[in-house]
């Protein structure tokens, strides 16, 4: 019987307008989220040439009946709402604009059998111009084949010239609904080429796994969260694992994604410190909200929506992420706060207390240290001085790293590498690979001002370093840079070989932790640090210095 | 040096010899003519004396392995030819033939398909029996195969087609006979070369066999009474024993193969059931190898292989596979991270190999250590399964493994160069000698930078500088403008756009010191080499099995993949008789469907009342995947892996024999007809009780008369002779056949495609049912498939004429007929409505109308 009907003229209007399928990858977001409302156990999803030749979608789903397949192309149709209120949307398709949408512009072919018919029926339309409906023999399910899109509009064509994007997006919609949908099988082929065959009923981990890496996999820690209406589940990773922008990130609500600035403020402002602030936390979420308290009809691909009370869930995103961190031990302090009697010691508190007035602040005013001051070494890794508004405290290794790197990258942009010949020219015995290595990086190392020549066999002949070297041990630090290159250590935002390369010389030549500083070496290097204010962080990642201000200090200590 | 080539080309008569001259491999006179051609390299000249021009052509030593590929592939043995003492010696080279590689002797990787094997076989046939040696020299694998035959074409191509082994040796003897050589030439892709020394090595095979597997009996190997078996394997001992110099320390026993233990799949049946490779271009795309390999290491590859071809026949065995399949699949995480540590692993069984050859460096020897490291990686992932088939397996993985990878990571550094003979692969520490040598030449190298402190001090030259490079090794270089102040003692080399070079004595000598170092160090690495080598090749078999371990294991959880993605399901094996499947999928078939949703079919197969099932329908509604998904159900079954299916409940077949029009080999020489005469003839003397057989469509290569015939007379015997009674999927477009079923109703069972009629369209359904089929839809599907409509219409005239004279008796009323029928009963329905009583006579004449409007239209 029917399940397809007309929506009336109002609820038309009240939909928003324009449903327009711009690209393949929405042609396959309306059809796989029809199949997953349409209950289907198994989703494959054949494409070719990224979209534009053929988008194949075939479920084993309830399927449509031979009547509700004969208007299902036309246009304001849907299965999807029970009467013409739009408040209880539960299903992810219910425009009803989207097959017709599609049929206008592509030649597409639905062939369907639900459970109580024993054959299935077929319906093409070519490019709006539909044929009869025709019988087929076929297993339960429904398929769908929409080929040569856009190819009436050439226009269009053009738009999406660029193939690998579009299959890329095609592949990130697919990949939301296997992370958000881990019951249902998903196989996906490209060209023949299979892209995964995830099988039915695996878990969310399973499926973060398999789509999203080992990598994201090992730094996952699992979130649980309710309060009155609001249910999240999911996991956010581990601060290490951060990212510039918010690619790592998936916010489902109610097994829909979305885009949603909100929530990513709330769970960057939940990690606070413990993520550089050019980083973004990953995390994947699953938010449950009842449909009264949201509106998910203000976008036309449904990419957006609207919350009823923003604040509240503003708040409560704060309060998991941020339980989440601290029952993981990944707070950035774990100070002991002393529980008093007007203030209650929530984890709100603390939280805000983190992230709020800043206690803690990384930006830090040089002009306002007193050089007369003491500066402190403390287990020969932190140096520590009086500021104006309070306490700075300083990673020696890390200010140094710095320091040196920027100078290298001075020097080097500069040409002024001024060469330190050796008084006697130091030979250097590599191994095999090591010398292959060194073949490699002659030229770069000549460009940065040494002088390296082979020497026989897996000798090298080193005549001359730069000139900032020139009171080091030049063999470990040939031999440590060696390392770094062969081994290819991670550095956060450096690409450029050279740069890479100083980098790692920096890292090498700077001062260590453990290294006994004098006094004057200390107001040296933290004077050379303010050189360079606008960083926050070493060549590696890790933070350089923060600052304590004096009036939290007090706060804590019941000065106030 | 002609002379020396001469000499050693005697020996080598049959092969084309790679002589090697410095930089590059030679081939002279004739072969040069035969490899230019080949390899497609210049064919050029030397002047030789006397001798005058010799035909010459060469390749370079570091790009020798390809063009040595091409020229086996071409079909020659080429024997090479090396260089053996030291480059610097005064004299004539001490040259000889290091190795023969021919056809079944090739090992190098690059070469060769990851996951076949490479075979060599030898054979020998006399009177009604035949012997094989079977080797695969990259993997160390040897068995033999001893057996009577009453049709040697037939049964001797039924095991070459498991094998396809790129190379036969014969006795010279055999060699001669050649209806033995027309028949063997079948197999393409096999070169065939007599082998002269046969007889020295099996005339006393059983000794010759006990001494190099250094045994006292052979009856370890289970050949001790099998004197023809012996034999071979003696002949092929000592083939390789000649080519490869003896060094085969890694074919360490031999096992025997036999038919009792596994299923029998002829030729026939693999080509028709696309098992290995596609009927319609031989490719393995669409087989059902391709649709259930996916394991990781190249053991499994193989393995894999071997099991498809071999399916089991006992009960106990296949439950353990399926036991450990289980296993797998139950456990996803473990199986995930098994097959990651499976994916690292590369070909053991090849690297052992080519270490026990002598073709091994020290890189083989570290890929050797990462691939051991891996292999406890499973060990310590699995050592807590409870099934008895892995825990059997962990057995394999002996501790000496453990010492083998401390060995090679003690001596051998992590990424050594590619050359034996260059150093610098052994770690510091290792020989106190070879430690000496490095630091003298170290204190050498520290001399000369000396040398150019004490020389810019002495001279006052500032850019008086000490450099290297290959040319003139050490020498001394000043600019352009100091080049007079140059003490006397500074000889000139070379001159410079803008510098000099010079040499002095003591220079010179140091350097002598340096070379001779380096000199030493290069041999003593690689005698160093050798030593670590013999050590690790000690525990040849510890390692070979350990591999062996690994195949099976990879091969078990890629059933387990297969069972998890395609939602496969566990056969129950029982001894019921009966083979009983419940929603049954065609495991390739489903996975090659544009977009997916295969219908499943039942089938209930049985010793008695379901034996031979006889299933009607046109082509095109699936006749013939369903009768081939059985089979393919029942084989995966005994491979011991899960099955696309709902249920299954399989009592194990001992063969399978699958006959189809489709595969018929056009260019065999035989007509259809006689081929499938023949094949049909093997399957009723072969047959037993408990086999299955297949037949699609007999008797479609004659005349309809002859061919229902034939095809009844088939169908009866099956079921009705005393001898054998074996379950038959019988699938016929004959529909007369479909009498059968009431002529013996315990044995035969009739079974339809489901069409569905619309709108006078057949819509085929591709369910299975029990029954005849209602009509016979030939026209219709003709229909379907675009036949002109004027050829339908004269197609129906005649039909209904040959009905009319009772030339053609139809069973089964046609299409046009049913669709008269219906009408006419809707017609007399109506009729019966009609109510005289109340009628008037306009009335009736109104009716009358309609009913003539009803029976016109």
């Amino acid at each position: 019987m029917g399940k397809i009907r007309s929506l009336s003229d109002d609820v038309i209007v009240k939909i928003a307008a324009g449903e327009v399928i711009e690209r393949p990858a929405y042609v396959v977001k309306e059809l796989i989220e029809n199949s997953i409302d349409a209950k289907a156990q198994n989703i494959n999803i054949e494409i070719e040439e990224s979209g534009l030749k053929k988008i194949l979608v075939w479920d084993d789903g309830e399927g449509m009946d031979k009547e509700d397949l004969s208007v299902c192309l036309l246009p304001h149709t849907t299965s999807k709402l029970e009467d013409d209120s739009l408040i209880k949307i539960s299903t992810l398709g219910f425009r009803g604009e989207a097959l017709s949408s599609i049929a206008a512009t592509s030649d597409i072919i639905i062939s369907s059998r639900p459970r109580n018919q024993k054959i299935a029926y077929v319906i093409r339309s070519e490019y709006g111009k539909a044929t009869p409906i025709s019988p087929k023999g076929s297993s339960f399910g429904t398929t769908v084949i929409v080929k040569n899109i856009f190819a009436a509009a050439p226009v269009r064509k053009k738009f999406v010239k660029n193939n690998k994007g579009e299959f890329g997006r095609i592949l990130d919609i697919i990949s939301q609904n296997a992370l958000s949908n881990p019951g249902i099988g998903f196989k996906l082929t490209h060209n023949g080429k299979l892209i995964f065959n995830l099988p039915a009923k695996q878990s969310v981990m399973q499926r973060i796994r398999l789509l999203l890496g080992e990598e994201y996999y090992i730094n996952l820690i699992p979130l649980k969260f309710e309060e009155s209406y609001l249910k999240i589940s999911g996991f956010i990773c581990k601060p290490q694992y951060g990212s510039i922008g918010g690619k790592k990130q998936y916010i489902f609500v109610n097994q829909r994604r979305i885009i949603d600035h909100l929530i990513s403020t709330a769970f960057k402002e939940a990690y606070g410190t413990l993520l550089e602030t050019h980083l973004s936390p990953a995390f994947i979420v699953f938010l449950e909200i009842p449909f009264e308290m949201i509106d998910v009809n203000i976008h036309p691909r449904k990419e957006t929506i609207s919350f009823f009370d923003r604040q509240f869930i503003f708040d409560n995103l704060i309060k998991a992420a941020t339980q989440t961190l601290t029952e993981n031990n990944l707070t950035f302090s774990n100070l002991s706060w002393q529980k008093g009697e007007n203030d209650k010691l929530t984890l709100s508190y603390a939280g805000r207390l983190l992230k709020g007035d800043p206690f803690i602040r990384e930006d830090i005013n040089y002009e306002e240290i007193n050089w007369k001051n003491p500066i402190l070494q403390i287990h020969n890794q932190y140096l520590i001085c009086q500021s104006q508004s309070g306490v700075i405290v300083i990673d020696q290794h890390a200010a140094s790293e710095r320091v040196l790197f920027e100078k290298f990258k001075e020097a080097f942009k500069n040409y002024r590498n001024e060469k330190y010949h050796l008084p006697k020219a130091l030979i250097m015995h590599l191994s095999y690979q090591e010398s292959e290595h060194m073949m490699q990086v002659l030229t770069d190392m000549s460009n940065l001002g040494f002088v390296i020549e082979p020497f026989g066999n897996t000798s090298f002949k080193v005549e001359a370093v730069p000139k900032i070297f020139q009171d080091r041990e030049i063999k470990p630090l040939l031999m440590e840079l060696l390392e770094d290159l062969i081994s290819e250590t991670k550095l956060s935002d450096i690409d450029n070989k050279t740069q890479k390369m100083l980098a790692y010389l920096a890292c090498r030549a700077a001062v260590k932790a453990g290294d006994k500083l004098s006094l004057n070496d200390r107001r040296k290097l933290i004077k050379e640090l303010a050189k360079y204010p606008t960083f926050y962080t070493c060549p590696h990642g890790r933070p350089i210095k923060i600052e304590l201000i004096l009036s939290n200090l007090d706060k804590i200590f019941k000065r106030t | 040096m002609m002379k020396q080539y001469s000499s050693i080309k005697k020996n080598y008569k049959d092969c084309l010899v790679l002589f090697r001259a410095g930089d590059f491999y030679e081939l002279f006179l004739e072969d040069a003519k035969i490899g230019a051609n080949i390899l497609g390299i210049t064919l050029t000249k030397r002047p030789e004396g006397k001798d005058g021009l010799i035909p010459m052509a060469g390749v370079p030593y570091h790009a020798v392995d390809s063009y040595l590929a091409k020229l086996v592939k071409a079909g020659f043995k080429v024997a090479i030819c090396e260089q053996l003492s030291p480059p610097n010696k005064k004299g004539i080279i001490k040259r000889d033939v290091i190795r023969v590689i021919t056809p079944g002797t090739l090992v190098d990787e690059k070469v060769l398909d990851k996951k076949e094997n490479n075979f060599l076989i030898s054979l020998s046939v006399k009177d009604d029996i035949f012997a094989l040696g079977i080797v695969d020299l990259s993997t160390g694998n040897l068995q033999v195969l001893q057996s009577y035959y009453r049709n040697l074409e037939q049964e001797l191509m039924d095991e070459l087609v498991k094998l396809h082994p790129s190379e036969c040796i014969l006795s010279p003897e055999n060699y001669t006979d050649l209806n033995l050589l027309r028949l063997l030439k079948k197999e393409r892709g096999m070169s065939i070369y007599p082998f002269e020394d046969w007889d020295t090595f099996t005339s006393n095979a059983e000794e010759f066999l006990k001494d190099h597997f250094q045994v006292r009996n052979l009856s370890g190997f289970g050949i001790a009474d099998l004197p023809y078996a012996k034999e071979s394997a003696a002949a092929l001992i000592g083939y390789l024993k000649i080519t490869q110099m003896n060094k085969i320390g890694h074919i360490k026993k031999i096992s025997l193969a036999t038919s009792s233990d596994h299923v029998i799949l002829d030729k026939s049946t693999l080509l028709n059931l696309e098992v290995f490779s596609t009927i319609l271009d031989r490719g393995s795309q669409g087989t059902l190898l391709s649709a259930i390999d996916q394991t990781q290491t190249a053991m499994g590859g193989r393995m894999i292989k071997s099991w498809l071809s071999r399916p089991l026949t006992s009960v106990e065995l296949i439950n353990k596979r399926l036991d450990a399949v289980e296993y797998f699949l139950k456990e996803d995480d473990l199986s995930y991270e098994l097959d990651n540590i499976l994916a690292k692993i590369s070909d053991i069984e090849r690297i052992l190999s080519r270490l026990s050859i002598g073709i091994g460096n020290a890189r083989d020897l570290i890929l050797l250590k990462d691939n051991l490291v891996s292999v406890l990686e499973i060990r310590d992932l699995l050592k807590n399964c409870k099934n008895e088939i892995i825990c059997d397996l962990l057995k394999l993985f002996n501790k000496s493994l453990r010492d083998v990878i401390s060995l090679i990571e003690e001596k051998i550094v992590d990424e050594p160069p590619v050359s034996l003979r260059e150093g610098g692969f052994i770690k510091s520490g290792v020989s106190p000698q070879l430690d000496r040598l490095r630091r003298i030449i170290g204190g050498g190298k520290n001399w000369i930078t000396q040398l150019e402190v004490d020389e810019k001090e002495r001279t006052g030259i500032s850019t008086l500088k000490v450099r290297f490079n290959k040319v003139f090794g050490f020498y001394i270089e000043v600019s352009k403008g100091s080049a007079n102040l140059v003490p006397k003692n500074y000889i000139r080399k070379q001159t410079l756009v803008n510098g000099e070079r010079f040499i002095t004595s003591e220079l010179k000598k140091q350097e002598e010191i340096i070379l001779t170092s380096e000199s030493k160090i290069n041999e003593l690495e690689y005698k160093l080499f050798q030593n670590i080598l013999t050590k690790v090749l000690i525990s040849t078999e510890y390692i070979q099995n350990a591999s062996f371990a690994v195949g099976v294991i990879d091969c078990l959880n890629n059933f387990s993949k297969i069972a998890r993605l395609n939602y496969y399901i566990r056969p129950k094996i029982v001894y019921s008789g009966e083979i009983r499947i419940k929603n049954g999928r065609h495991p390739v078939v489903e996975q090659m469907l544009e977009g997916g949703g295969f219908v499943g079919n039942d089938v209930l197969l049985s010793k008695t009342s379901n034996q031979l099932l006889l299933i009607t329908g046109p082509n095109m509604a699936g006749k013939s995947v369903f009768i081939r998904q059985v089979a393919l159900i029942v084989i995966l079954s005994q491979v011991g892996s899960f099955v696309p299916a709902d249920k299954a409940y399989i009592t194990p077949v001992d063969k399978i024999f699958v006959r189809s029009g489709a595969a018929d080999a056009i260019n065999s020489g035989m007509s259809t007809f006689m081929v499938e005469m023949s094949e049909t003839a093997n399957i009723l003397n072969h047959a037993t009780s408990d086999s299955l057989i297949v037949m699609d469509e007999i008797g479609r290569g004659t005349s309809t008369y002859d061919g229902i015939s034939i095809a009844w007379a088939i169908a009866e015997h099956l079921v009705t002779n005393s001898q054998f009674s074996p379950k038959t999927l019988f699938a016929t477009h004959y529909h007369e056949l479909q009498k059968l079923e009431q002529k013996y109703p315990n044995r035969i069972k009739n079974y339809h495609l489901e069409v569905e009629n619309i709108n006078n369209e057949p819509i085929f359904l591709h369910t299975v049912l029990p029954g005849a089929a209602p009509f016979s839809f030939g026209l219709a599907v003709a229909k379907l498939a675009g036949v002109p409509h004027s050829v339908i219409e004269d197609a129906l005239k005649i039909l209904e004429e040959l009905e009319k004279r009772g030339v053609a008796q139809a069973i089964s009323p046609s299409f046009k007929e049913l669709d008269r029928n219906k009408k006419i009963s809707g017609v007399l329905e109506f009729i019966q409505s009609i109510d005289l009583e109340n009628t008037t006579p306009l009335q009736a004449l109104n009716l009358i109308y309609e009913i003539k409007k009803k029976v016109r239209v």
